[in-house]
């Protein structure tokens, strides 16, 4: 089983939360999202811990791997049959119980001329061709009623720490306010130039017969 | 004397009160005890919709059990 192909849909993390997962097969809801977990250094989406379906019911053990997710649709994730929802030993490390996870949301964003933009209040992933993290939305001084919401792209180079996230100085002329114009923004920045700085280190000229002689 | 007696008899009815008194503190057991069940009704939906909550989480392979 494979990610949905087709055009990028972006969606905040949060709203995947507690949305049903449907079994293709027999139409039946078998659970529904409770955490959004992804790997931090490559911003892949890694899968879903998952409620029972009902509020008086509890956390189901098993978890839904992305590679499992057959669509994640504006209403619900969905998957080929109830097979699709793995036991905690056959998960990826990052959804089993036992790994470290921690909440993104309230995580600082600085650039790296250390100017703070404030924290992270929300996280934007592609719902393509791949399940990944695509941005982040941050609220800080510079927000105004006008522009209530600031999402700032990133790429693979940029890792998030428990502390921090760290971002280039460039990253403010991509910064967007609505999801619409974001997913542009995010390809834009991905295919900026790259800063001498970050260049690959050129290698050492090699002494010629001519200089050694 | 009728009178009297109709006076002491009125008097002797004034005890009646006791089942009224009885029954307004029925009335306040009753409340409370709908006033605790609330409060009990309240702490478990909280506790409840606290155990669902989902969150967006970064996790690291780092420090969990590799397969």
């Amino acid at each position: 089983m494979s990610a949905a192909s087709g055009p990028a849909t972006l969606a905040r993390a949060s709203d995947l939360v507690g949305r049903p997962v449907v079994s293709i097969a027999d139409g039946l809801d078998i659970a529904e999202v409770k955490d959004v977990v992804f790997e931090p250094d490559r911003h892949a989406l890694m899968g879903f811990t998952l409620n029972k379906r009902g509020f008086w019911r509890g956390s189901l053990r098993e978890l839904l791997p992305t590679a499992n997710i057959t669509a994640i649709g504006p209403d619900a994730v969905m998957v080929d049959s109830a097979d699709a929802l793995a036991p905690p030993d056959q998960a990826p490390v990052e959804l089993q119980p036992g790994s470290k996870r921690h909440g993104v949301l309230g995580t600082r964003v600085m650039t790296n001329g250390g100017r703070s933009l404030g924290v992270i209040t929300g996280v934007i992933v592609s719902l393509g061709s791949r399940f990944e993290v695509v941005g982040y939305e941050i609220d800080g001084p510079e927000q105004t009623k006008s522009s209530p919401s600031r999402l700032v792209p990133i790429d693979a180079q940029l890792a998030l720490s428990e502390d921090l996230l760290l971002l280039p100085d460039e990253i403010e002329q991509f910064i967007r306010h609505d999801l619409a114009g974001f997913g542009s923004a995010v390809e834009e920045f991905r295919n900026r130039p790259q800063p001498a700085a970050l260049a690959p280190p050129t290698p050492p000229r090699q002494p010629t017969q001519e200089s050694l002689s | 004397m009728r009178n009297q007696d109709s006076t002491v008899h009125r008097l002797e009815v004034m005890p009646s009160c006791v089942p009224g008194g009885l029954m307004d503190s029925v009335v306040l057991w009753i409340v409370l005890l709908l006033v605790a069940l609330l409060v009990l009704g309240g702490a478990i939906i909280a506790l409840q919709s606290k155990r669902r909550a989902g969150s967006v989480k970064a996790g690291r392979a780092s420090s969990a059990r590799r397969r």
